[in-house]
């Protein structure tokens, strides 16, 4: 669970983002979308814990924190497995065989199996991103924050990679915040979206998707985009 | 230098073409030129491999090989650990860096053969004084770059590793290092081809009983051109035995992980 | 060229070298006092040297020769490495002479001068051109690859005149390069030409070094090496800083660059 509440940040006497509210229930999927430079991602690193707000109250049971960024981020001298364990390394109680396991199981779930000792390098930018949201997903986050992770890729891969992530999530439920841009992914996954707009960034309009991830079939896809699209021209 | 490096490593060979015939025409360009002056001026390519020849068989030669070569790895060896060593700490401690910046400067700017006065003024003429003073000298090159590798590390990876609550210690082992590492293998390169250069300076003017600058100070005394053309071959090919070697060892295991080509 | 990446401590630097300045008083006072000189004396090594007349024997002599050698070098390094930056061809053919220059031991270089030329200025101005000029070489050949692709593509665009592209293009991104090889160049010529003097002349700076050997006169050793690290504190000042605060106000835009060694 995660709750902002009246969120206010400033940046060099420039306030970015104001009165910023939202509730995240256990499990669910919370969506800010806006235009690029809103402040989106200050928002993500408030709730990362990595910056203070300057106003405002939150709150969140939040222990373990999971980061998906824009770039895959992997470090190039590991294998896509040694770069999953290497997060793992943070929880004290796993031994360096269970690690292991646990990255095994991961790499194969994300459709690498026979991957695991590639280097970045050799693997193709889509898997570099697959490998990137499993080791988010492999320490068990009570919170997954996501920054715009798909952007710049080619559509098909794209979908691929959102497919990939609902099945995950599907998997193991996660509390989660996703920045995007682009409102379809707010559809796809979402079950709460905020738009974002102004400067400084508020909150324009809150819309809800009930609709169970699973059935959210082209119909259904295709006119809530079209909905968000309208909110987001206002 | 990376960028050498690279190109090394591409293997390029349409280049290799006009590469060695530069090299027949530099040689040809020699062996002409012999012909006009006396063989103890400027002995022709034959006359040289001959004299090169004479001096793998000679027992003697052979050892001062062996001394100079000891003497430039102890050196190298040294300096690595050292630079490296204190490189990394005041890559962390900029106050440490600025304190011992005057003595990076001082070494920097000091012409190499003024250092080497010093060092047998004060502490006499000798292999051990001819080894501090090359590594004296080829110590700012690493601890520059360690220190600018420390710096340079890359800052995603260090917020990714922020952002997943990943310990100082293993941040250390599996971030800091290998890129600190990985950094420094150009400049190593560069230091081993530098310190064969250095060494035997060095012994040239600290005046050592064995070694190459020993037979080299014997040749110019003899008026022997020959020796020292020959000689001059030797380094320049171990120069470039030790780059093929560091090369080759560095492409297989340890950047495995790069792009290819 | 190694940056100096992070910001300067200044007291801590000044600190350093007081540190520095202090631990050598110490240990001139407490080890043999005939050994290392206290600072006191090496001041006083100074001014004598200054006095005496010796510092004005040597030293104009040494900057001339490094000055002349420096030139040579720089003149040959730049008629070489215009035509190389252009054709690849010709870059291949000379890279196993700049190679070979680049891996030759300076000492034994400078031992075949003593050959060829005696002892004397011949050998200092040589040594000092030989080492000046692969480094200018690679300069103008780093120079003309440095040249933005993209402006010499818009140039083709709009067919601009083979003398406009000259002026405005070719000839700036020439000189930049070519001027921070002479930053670069400039320290290590008057080091090579010290060295070449220190074995195979009878005056100069290099000279002046061997001869307090001879006479065990520490005092006057450590006044000679003071005064080449003010030639190269002065050549630090005067052309090195200028240089590169002149380039960093041009500021080579980022793009990519004509490269056709990648090719």
């Amino acid at each position: 669970m995660l709750i902002f509440e009246n969120v206010k940040k400033s940046f060099n006497n420039r306030l970015i983002i104001d009165g910023i509210s939202f509730k995240i229930e256990d499990n669910h999927i919370l969506a800010i979308l806006g235009p690029s430079g809103i402040g989106k991602t200050t928002i993500l690193r408030i709730a990362a814990g990595a910056i203070m707000p300057d106003a405002g109250k939150i709150e969140s049971d939040r222990q373990k924190v999971g980061f998906i960024f824009q770039e895959h981020r992997l470090i190039p001298w590991r294998t896509a497995l040694a770069n999953i364990t290497f997060v793992l390394k943070s929880d004290k109680r796993l031994a360096p065989k269970e690690r292991m396991q646990i990255g095994m199981a991961m790499l194969e779930r994300l459709g690498l199996k026979g991957f695991e000792h590639y280097y970045p390098a050799q693997l193709s930018g889509g898997m570099r991103q697959r490998v990137s949201i499993g080791r988010a997903f492999a320490i068990k986050p009570d919170l997954l924050l996501m920054d715009e992770p798909f952007t710049g890729l080619d559509l098909e891969l794209k979908a691929s990679l959102q497919e990939m992530l609902i099945e995950l999530l599907e998997w193991r439920p996660i509390t989660m915040i996703y920045v995007t841009h682009d409102p379809r992914d707010a559809v796809l996954i979402a079950d709460e979206t905020i738009i974002l707009t102004g400067n400084p960034g508020k909150i324009a309009d809150r819309i809800e998707f009930h609709c169970p991830r699973r059935e959210r079939d082209q119909k259904y896809v295709h006119e809530n985009t079209m909905k968000l699209v309208e909110q987001l021209s206002k | 230098m990376t960028g050498r490096m690279n190109r090394l490593l591409k293997g390029e060979r349409k280049e290799s073409l006009w590469f060695a015939s530069g090299l027949f025409i530099l040689a040809g360009i020699w062996q002409a030129m012999s012909l006009f002056f006396s063989p103890l001026v400027l002995p022709s390519p034959m006359e040289t491999l001959e004299s090169l020849l004479n001096l793998l068989t000679s027992g003697d030669s052979r050892r001062d090989f062996y001394v100079s070569a000891y003497r430039v790895l102890t050196a190298l060896i040294a300096v690595i650990v050292v630079g490296t060593g204190i490189g990394v700490v005041s890559g962390f401690k900029p106050r440490l860096e600025s304190l011992l910046k005057p003595v990076q400067d001082i070494l920097i700017a000091i012409p190499p053969v003024a250092l080497i006065m010093l060092v047998i003024f004060l502490f006499g003429s000798g292999s051990p004084q001819t080894i501090m003073v090359a590594g004296a000298l080829v110590f700012p090159l690493i601890y520059g770059n360690t220190v600018a590798a420390v710096r340079t590390v890359d800052r995603d990876l260090l917020e990714m590793t922020g952002v997943f609550n990943v310990s100082g210690k293993v941040r250390l082992r599996d971030i800091y290092l290998p890129s600190v590492i990985f950094s420094s293998l150009p400049n190593i390169l560069l230091a081993a081809g530098l310190m064969v250069r250095i060494v035997v300076m060095a012994e040239v003017i600290v005046g050592v009983t064995v070694g190459i600058g020993d037979a080299l100070i014997i040749a110019r005394v003899n008026l022997a051109a020959r020796e020292i053309f020959a000689w001059m071959l030797v380094m320049v090919a171990v120069v470039l035995i030790i780059e093929g070697v560091l090369l080759y060892t560095i492409k297989k295991y340890l950047l495995r992980w790069q792009v290819q080509g | 060229m190694r940056a100096f990446i992070g910001s300067l401590n200044k007291r801590l630097y000044i600190g350093g070298a007081i540190i520095i300045l202090l631990g050598w008083e110490v240990a001139a006072r407490t080890i043999a006092p005939g050994t290392l000189p206290s600072l006191g004396e090496t001041w006083n090594s100074l001014i004598l040297v200054h006095e005496n007349g010796k510092l004005w024997q040597h030293l104009p002599v040494s900057l001339a020769r490094s000055l002349i050698g420096f030139g040579i070098g720089a003149a040959i390094g730049f008629i070489a490495g215009a035509p190389a930056a252009f054709n690849r061809h010709f870059y291949y053919l000379l890279k196993p002479l700049i190679g070979s220059l680049l891996s030759f031991p300076a000492v034994v270089v400078v031992m075949v001068g003593m050959v060829w030329f005696g002892m004397g200025s011949a050998v200092a101005i040589f040594i000092t051109a030989l080492f000046t000029f692969p480094l200018i070489y690679m300069s103008t050949v780093e120079g003309v690859r440095m040249m933005d692709a993209q402006l010499l593509e818009m140039a083709g665009v709009y067919r601009i005149s083979k003398w406009n592209l000259w002026w405005n293009i070719y000839l700036p991104a020439l000189t930049t390069a070519l001027l921070s090889g002479f930053a670069f160049a400039a320290g290590t010529a008057f080091r090579k030409t010290v060295m070449a003097e220190l074995l195979g002349s009878h005056d100069g700076v290099g000279y002046a070094l061997a001869m307090t050997r001879f006479n065990l006169d520490t005092a006057e050793l450590f006044a000679w090496v003071i005064v080449c690290l003010f030639v190269a504190a002065g050549i630090k000042l005067l052309l090195v800083m200028p240089v590169h605060k002149y380039l960093r106000l041009r500021n080579p835009p980022e793009g990519e660059r004509s490269d056709w060694k990648n090719e």
